[in-house]
């Protein structure tokens, strides 16, 4: 039989496992929206599925990008980013060879993303800043379109060239992102590399649903019962799910001695 | 179905295995992994359902059967496999007959696994012909079961859904394979692991679905809040119905506090003879390569939280299925009458599970089931038990939302196919993905040892994309041989597309491959063209 049904009782929390991992530094939104506000002039082209290395970052980019590093950092109990080594398990397997860059949602408080960035990307990078470039530093940048369809940025995240992927904890998980990785100098310059996919997370995954149309409104009695504990516990808490234990009872995480 | 029923009980299970099927050794261990669902979980289940049919009392259940699950039933190689697998047990199971005699506390047990794998083995071979598919297409011809079908490998969509071509070809391989055997397109697809993307919707109404299923919150966190939660089906904006799992029925069977299958009466699981016997007493049965495993006969059972177990007895853990049935039945009255009076229509409680739970793990679920459907009928409950197309066409009409992200994996989104120890394998796929979708958007027709070549390149990609591999390398138990198979996939992937490429096709490692992976015969890898050329 499948492991699936045997893995339960040894599954942990990803969010307990230590990372040793160097912690980023990030910029709060707040911040940085205070300083140079998105300029509505600009024209925000849709995030293409493989962007092109080495553009140059627009206007908007790079005035939002102008924020001082030594802003501190978000404090947060939860792990910002996470780097991962580049090429755990996949040794045997052929690199893309090509810069680009993908971002997931692994849930509503939580993006996973990986990019590549060719030696050609990086040298037509280095020609664009010329001697700046040896004083530069990569930046992952995660960007909010606001809702004036703008784009915001978030967080910005220092990352060493070597690196692929990381894990990055949302402060406000609402609404449309995308990332971008980019060169950035000391001036507040910044030079995009490649930036990734658009991704959304709907209101509804946060608590449920504040919308409900008055001819289909919740009767009392059935809104009783999902609030019972189990339900608060589970699904009506801000920022989803906060329980595992009882999700851990369902279906792969569990063994017949969790029965006992 | 009753006339004015309390209310209606939707029971689903979900039929899957990974793919396993390994002709390149005469014995492969994860490859015991369908014979072991096979005679524990999908044999015991037709055996019941077949039972209730003779007896004529009515049921109605909804089968998912994955396409890598149907591909292995139909496949000649593992039905000769798996008589095999099943004479090897019952030779032990004979002998361990003779061992018993002076042991008469475990004379039961012994006598019901030598009757139970008899009759197995018979309805494999004499009835379905080693395929026990063609089981499951009989009792859907009778109106007793729904067969639907789900992603073609198993892919969890939300991850592959970065590329929305690879989940439309997961769907569209595994409907036209299901309609190859079951002579129709479902009506409803399970999501694997049901884990749902908003927008996936519309992909599986271009595919002619009705309905598919997402975890409890995915239906109860929906925007607009959902009137009667998870107790009636909501419409999707397109208009395709969304059934939530029922957590309080799910919470019944999982639960390890409240769970039925942790009853001390029940088998216990972990206490095998395959590591309680001597070597020499499970000669030739370990053979060839003599290690030690689940052979499947359990003489203890659960007793409780000690390390004493006491000799199962089968008339008493049979006896206990029915009483749980039973208590099942009156939660479900109880549930439904709490929130009925709420309702201008009966609640509906739709409760999934994995198949595998039935027989498998908890080894007197299919006895559970029997009951629960006879009792129901017995003593005349007003429950009905519905499948979500019959529900559907009592009440074609439902609440508009839009359910929200979720799984029903740990964590309910995709934390556990998307963590420290498997994000590695998504930019592979991603990968493997653009060279197929590249490949199969050229307008030029080619020659047919090339598409061939093509073909057998767009299963090895359906296979890679298999959640499997990511769940196993999570869960730790099984890392090496998950990451060794989605290697072997992709690199026999990586290998035809660069013969294709190269206009190099070998054909003997081309037929090689087709040996092997042989599933989805029709196969076209059009499927991978980029949606819209």
């Amino acid at each position: 039989m499948p492991p699936k049904k045997k893995a339960g009782s040894a599954v942990k929390k990803i969010k307990e496992t230590p990372v040793k991992a160097k912690r980023a530094k990030a910029i709060t939104k707040p911040k940085v929206a205070k300083a140079p506000a998105a300029p509505k002039k600009v024209k925000v082209p849709a995030a293409p599925k493989r962007a092109k290395a080495g553009h140059v970052a627009e206007n908007v980019h790079e005035k939002i990008a102008v924020v001082p590093e030594q802003k501190p950092p978000l404090h947060r109990s939860k792990i910002q980013s996470r780097p991962r080594p580049p090429l755990n398990g996949s040794k045997s397997l052929p690199r893309r060879g090509e810069t680009q860059m993908v971002a997931f949602i692994r849930d509503p408080q939580c993006i996973f993303t990986y990019w590549e960035i060719t030696p050609e990307g990086i040298e037509d990078v280095k020609r664009q800043l010329t001697d700046e470039f040896h004083h530069s530093s990569m930046v992952l940048m995660v960007f909010k379109i606001g809702a004036n369809g703008h784009p915001e940025l978030v967080q910005e995240i220092k990352v060493e060239p070597g690196d692929m992927n990381r894990y990055i904890d949302l402060n406000d998980p609402r609404g449309t992102y995308y990332l971008e990785v980019a060169q950035k100098t000391p001036s507040g310059r910044t030079v995009v590399y490649v930036r990734s996919n658009k991704i959304t997370l709907g209101p509804s995954e946060f608590g449920g649903s504040d919308v409900s149309a008055r001819q289909w409104e919740t009767p009392a009695g059935i809104l009783e019962y999902f609030s019972k504990e189990e339900f608060t516990e589970n699904y009506y808490s801000p920022g989803g799910p906060s329980s595992m234990d009882s999700l851990k009872r369902k279906k792969g995480h569990y063994s017949s001695s969790d029965f006992r | 179905m009753t006339p004015s029923p309390k209310g209606f009980l939707s029971l689903v299970l979900h039929c899957h295995l990974p793919y396993v099927r390994h002709p390149e050794h005469e014995y492969f261990l994860e490859e015991n992994w369908y014979y072991e669902a096979l005679f524990e979980t999908y044999l015991p289940l037709l055996a019941t359902f077949e039972r209730l049919e003779r007896e004529g009392i009515p049921f109605q259940a909804t089968l998912s059967v994955s396409p890598t699950l149907l591909s292995m039933c139909l496949d000649p190689l593992l039905q000769r496999r798996a008589l095999r697998y099943v004479d090897q047990l019952l030779a032990l199971a004979e002998k361990e007959e003779k061992r018993v005699r002076k042991e008469p506390a475990f004379q039961p047990v012994v006598r019901m696994y030598l009757q139970k794998l008899g009759d197995y083995r018979e309805r494999f071979k004499d009835q379905y012909h080693g395929n026990i598919a063609e089981g499951f297409k009989a009792l859907r011809e009778k109106g007793r079961l729904e067969i639907i079908t789900c992603a073609a490998t198993h892919g969890y969509l939300p991850l592959l859904g970065i590329r929305e071509g690879a989940v439309r070809a997961q769907v569209e391989a595994a409907l036209k394979f299901h309609e190859s055997f079951f002579g129709e397109k479902p009506s409803g697809f399970w999501l694997p692991e049901c884990g749902y993307q908003p927008g996936h919707e519309e992909i599986l109404k271009d595919h002619g679905i009705k309905y598919f299923f997402v975890e409890s919150h995915g239906l109860l966190q929906a925007t607009p809040r959902p009137r009667f939660g998870t107790f009636a089906p909501i419409q999707c904006p397109n208009g395709i119905a969304v059934f939530g799992r029922d957590l309080e029925s799910s919470k019944q069977v999982w639960s390890s506090k409240e769970g039925y299958p942790g009853d001390p009466d029940y088998r216990e699981f972990y206490r095998d003879v395959g590591y309680d016997l001597g070597e020499g007493e499970l000669h030739p049965y370990l053979r060839p390569e003599g290690l030690r495993r689940f052979t499947g006969l359990k003489y203890y059972r659960v007793t409780g939280e000690t390390r004493e177990k006491q000799p199962y007895d089968p008339a008493r853990a049979v006896q206990k299925a029915g009483e749980h049935a039973g208590d099942f039945l009156s939660r479900r009255e109880k549930q439904m009458g709490e929130v009925a009076r709420w309702m201008e229509r009966p609640p509906l409680v739709c409760s999934l599970y994995d198949a595998e739970l039935f027989g498998h793990w908890w080894y007197e679920g299919p006895d559970f089931l029997y009951y629960l459907f006879e009792r129901n009928h017995r003593e005349g409950r007003g429950l009905a038990f519905v499948t979500p197309s019959a529900y559907l066409g009592h009440f074609p009409q439902s609440q508009a939302c839009q359910p929200a992200f979720s799984s029903w994996g740990l964590g309910g989104y995709s934390e556990f196919w998307l963590n420290e120890t498997n994000d590695w394998i998504y930019p592979h796929l991603n990968k493997a993905y653009d060279e197929l979708s590249a490949l199969a958007s050229r307008p030029v027709s080619v020659d047919n040892l090339t598409e061939r070549a093509l073909h057998q390149a767009t299963r090895e990609l359906l296979l890679a994309q298999a959640s499997d591999w990511a769940f196993m390398m999570k869960a730790g138990n099984y890392r090496d041989y998950a990451e060794r198979g989605l290697k072997v996939h992709l690199v026999r992937f990586h290998q035809l597309v660069r013969q294709v490429r190269n206009q190099k096709i070998d054909p003997k490692f081309l037929s090689d491959l087709e040996e092997k992976d042989n599933l989805f015969p029709g196969i076209h890898y059009r499927l991978f063209k980029t949606p819209g050329k």
